[in-house]
C-alpha cells in the first residue's frame, strides 16, 4: 500500500467539502436545468418510434447535466483545494476528457452528418484523379485514412459527433497527460503496481501504456454505463465515497478532498438524475469522471483495486466488447442488447429493478475491492 | 385431392417472417439483400440473414434506444422501421432457415453440417464459413450438384427448392423458391405451393417481403417453366416471378439430405 502521509486532511474537513459540493452544486442546478430546457439540448436521432408510449419523456430529456458535477468539482478545488503536486492534473484531464465529451454532445445535438471517404474509394482515388498533386496527397495521407477507417472498429458508427479516431486521440492526450504525471512528476514509488498483501511488482516504464490504457478504458466505460436514469450517477457515488476514505487512509489529503468533493456534486447530480429524469449526464460528465476515477485511483496506488472499485463500469464495457466480437465474428449477439443492462431491460426487468439491482451489486464489489485495498 | 406440407415447425418458421407481430403490430418481414450495401462483419439480421428471432430482438433494441413502447406501434411503422433500418431476409437466407427447421425436424441435425459452401476454399474461407455458415450459403450453394440434384415434376414433395440462376443479361440475382405444401390428384403433383423473399419494382419501398404463389401443373411432362405460376393474383406473363423463371436457368431440385 502506498502511503505518504503528507499533505494529510481531518476527517471533518474533508466531510466538509463532500458538502461543499452537495450545496454548490444544488445551488446552481435550477439555472444549468433551465439552460439546458431552454436550448433544448436534447440528444438522438429523431425518428418515428420517438415519441412513442410511456417512455417518451425520455426523447426529450436534456443531456449535459454532468457538468453540474464536472464544473463544482473543477471550481472548488480551483478556488479551496489547488495543489501542484496532486490535484491539478487530475482536473485538467477531468476537464480535458470533459471537453471531449462536451464536443461531442454540441456536436450530436448541432452539428451537421459527417461522412468519410472509404479505404477502398482512397485507392481509387490514387489511381484515377486527374491531378497528380491530389494523388501524391492521397499517398501522403494513407496512413491516417488507414488510421480513420480501422477505428471505426473500436467504436460505434456515428454519423454526427466527435468520431472514433478523433475521441481515441483526445483520450490519448488525456491518458497521456495523467503517464506523463504518474511516471516524471509523482516518483519512482507510482512506477510499482501494488497488490494485496503487501505485494507490489516494479513497472518500470511499462506503467506508461498501462496508465494511458487505464484511463482511456476507465473513461470509456463510465461513458458506456451511463444509460438508464440514475445507474451511472448512483455507482460513482459508491466509488468515489470508497476513493475518498481510501485517499485519506492512505494520507493523500487532496485527493481524499477531490474525491469528497465529486461524492457531494454527484449526490446532487444523482438526485435531480433518478427516473424521471430531469437531465441526464451526457458524455461531457461520464467521459470527465471516468477519467478522474481512473486518475485518482492512480495518484492513490490503488491500481490493483480499480477494477473492483469500478466493478459494474467494467462489466458493462466487457459486455459491449463481447458483443461486438461476437457481432463481427458470428453474426450474432450474446447478450439480448449491449451494455448489460439495456440486456436486462430486454428481458423484462424495470428500469429502477435493473438500476437498484445494479447500485447493490456495485456497493458490494466497492467493498470488497476496498478490502482488498487495506490489505 | 391429398396434401403434403412441410413439418408444423418448418411451416411456423415460414408463418414468423409472414406475420411478424411486436406488440400488436404485424407485417412481413421485407426483403433485404447485401449486395444493395455491402456491410461486412455486420449483424445477421442486419444483412437479410436473420432468424425471426434475431429480428426480433434487433427491433426489440432499436425501439428500446428511441424510448418506444411495443405496444404503441402500428403496422405501419413496424414495416418502415424494419425497412429503414436494413432489418430484412433474402432468399436464401429465407430458404436456410425453413429448409433447416425441416432437416432437424426430420432428425437430421443442423442444415450446415449436410452443405458444402462452394464458395469457402483455402483455410480462411472454411474458417469463414465455419463461423458464419448461413452468410455464406446463396443460391448457387444450394443448386451445386454437391448440394442438390434436379429432379422430374412428379417426383416434387415439400422441402424441394426451386432455383433461378442467373439471367440472359446477366443483371439478376440468383433466386430459390421453397416448396411447402404439395396437392396431389391421382398421385401426381397438381398444385404446388411455395414461399419465398422477394422484392418487386411495384412493392415500393415499404412493401417487399416474404410471397406465397402456386404453380398448376397441367402437365408433368413438362419443366416447370411450362406450368401455370400464380402470385399476387397475377398469372401468365405478368406474374413477375414467372417472368422471372423463363429467362433465367430454372429448376426443381431436392438437397441430398431430403433425399
Amino acid at each position: 500500500m502506498l502511503s505518504i502521509l503528507q499533505g494529510t486532511a481531518d476527517l471533518a474537513y474533508i466531510m466538509g467539502f463532500m458538502l461543499a459540493g452537495t450545496i454548490v452544486s444544488f445551488l446552481w442546478a435550477p439555472f444549468l436545468t433551465r439552460l439546458l430546457y431552454r436550448y433544448n439540448v436534447v440528444k438522438g436521432a429523431k425518428t418515428e418510434l420517438q415519441g412513442l408510449g410511456s417512455h417518451a419523456y425520455k426523447s426529450k430529456t436534456p443531456v449535459m447535466g454532468g457538468l453540474l458535477v464536472i464544473l463544482t468539482v473543477a471550481i472548488i478545488t480551483f478556488l479551496f483545494n489547488w495543489s501542484r503536486s496532486f490535484t491539478w492534473v487530475p482536473i485538467a484531464v477531468m476537464l480535458i476528457s470533459a471537453l471531449l465529451g462536451g464536443v461531442d454532445d454540441l456536436m450530436s445535438i448541432y452539428g451537421a452528418e459527417r461522412h468519410s471517404r472509404k479505404l477502398k474509394h482512397i485507392l481509387i482515388l490514387i489511381r484515377i484523379h486527374k491531378q497528380w498533386s491530389m494523388r501524391l496527397w492521397y499517398i501522403i495521407t494513407l496512413p491516417w485514412t488507414m488510421f480513420k477507417r480501422l477505428s471505426v472498429w473500436f467504436g460505434s458508427r456515428t454519423r454526427r459527433g466527435v468520431l472514433v479516431h478523433e475521441k481515441l486521440i483526445l483520450q490519448f492526450i488525456a491518458g497521456s497527460v495523467t503517464a506523463w504525471w504518474v511516471y516524471w512528476r509523482l516518483g519512482p514509488a507510482w512506477h510499482f503496481i501494488y497488490f494485496p498483501f503487501n505485494f507490489a511488482i516494479d513497472a518500470g516504464w511499462f506503467i506508461v501504456p498501462i496508465v494511458i490504457l487505464v484511463v482511456m478504458f476507465t473513461a470509456n466505460a463510465v461513458n458506456i454505463a451511463d444509460g438508464m436514469d440514475g445507474l451511472a450517477g448512483g455507482m460513482l457515488v459508491t466509488t468515489f465515497s470508497a476513493l475518498a476514505l481510501l485517499s485519506w487512509i492512505n494520507g493523500f489529503g487532496e485527493i481524499a478532498i477531490l474525491n469528497a468533493t465529486t461524492v457531494g456534486a454527484l449526490a446532487t447530480y444523482t438526485y435531480f438524475n433518478i427516473k424521471p429524469a430531469r437531465f441526464m449526464m451526457g458524455d461531457v460528465g461520464s467521459l470527465g469522471l471516468g477519467a478522474l476515477l481512473a486518475v485518482n485511483t492512480l495518484a492513490i496506488g490503488e491500481l490493483s483495486s480499480l477494477f473492483f472499485l469500478g466493478f459494474m463500469f467494467y462489466i458493462e464495457a466487457f459486455s459491449v466488447l463481447i458483443q461486438v466480437g461476437s457481432r463481427y465474428l458470428f453474426g450474432r449477439k450474446v447478450f439480448a442488447m449491449a451494455p448489460l443492462h439495456h440486456h436486462f431491460e430486454i428481458k423484462g426487468w424495470s428500469e429502477e429493478k435493473t438500476v437498484m439491482r445494479f447500485w447493490v451489486i456495485h456497493f458490494i464489489f466497492v467493498v470488497f475491492g476496498f478490502w482488498l485495498a487495506l490489505h | 385431392m391429398n396434401t403434403k406440407t412441410l413439418s408444423n415447425r418448418a411451416l411456423s418458421v415460414i408463418d414468423q417472417y409472414l406475420h411478424f407481430t411486436i406488440g400488436g403490430a404485424v407485417c412481413s418481414i421485407p426483403y433485404f439483400n447485401n449486395k444493395t450495401t455491402r456491410a461486412r462483419a455486420a449483424l445477421r439480421s442486419t444483412i437479410g440473414k436473420g432468424s425471426p428471432q434475431e429480428i426480433f430482438e434487433e427491433i426489440k433494441s432499436i425501439m428500446l434506444k428511441d424510448h418506444a413502447d411495443q405496444s404503441a406501434v402500428t403496422n405501419e411503422l413496424l414495416k418502415k422501421t424494419l425497412t429503414d433500418n436494413n432489418i430484412g431476409i433474402d432468399c436464401s437466407a429465407f430458404a436456410y432457415y425453413v429448409l433447416n427447421t425441416e432437416s432437424q425436424e426430420l432428425k437430421k441435425g443442423s442444415l450446415d453440417k449436410h452443405i458444402h459452401f462452394i464458395n469457402c476454399t483455402g483455410l480462411i474461407g472454411k474458417v469463414r464459413c465455419a463461423l458464419r455458415p448461413i452468410e455464406n450459403c446463396d443460391v448457387a450453394t444450394f443448386a451445386h450438384e454437391k448440394n442438390s440434384r434436379t429432379i422430374e415434376i412428379k417426383e416434387a414433395q415439400p422441402g424441394d427448392i426451386i432455383t433461378m440462376i442467373g439471367g440472359p443479361d446477366g443483371t439478376d440475382r440468383d433466386h430459390v423458391l421453397v416448396i411447402y405444401q404439395i396437392e396431389y390428384q391421382n398421385f401426381t403433383p397438381a398444385k404446388i405451393h411455395y414461399a419465398h423473399a422477394v422484392a418487386y419494382p411495384e412493392d415500393g419501398i415499404y412493401g417487399s417481403g416474404i410471397k406465397q404463389g402456386v404453380v398448376e401443373i397441367l402437365n408433368p411432362e413438362k419443366p416447370i417453366t411450362e406450368q401455370v405460376w400464380t402470385e399476387g393474383g397475377t398469372t401468365g406473363p405478368m406474374n413477375r416471378i414467372y417472368a422471372r423463371a423463363q429467362k433465367s436457368l430454372t429448376s426443381l431440385r431436392r438437397l441430398h439430405i431430403f433425399s
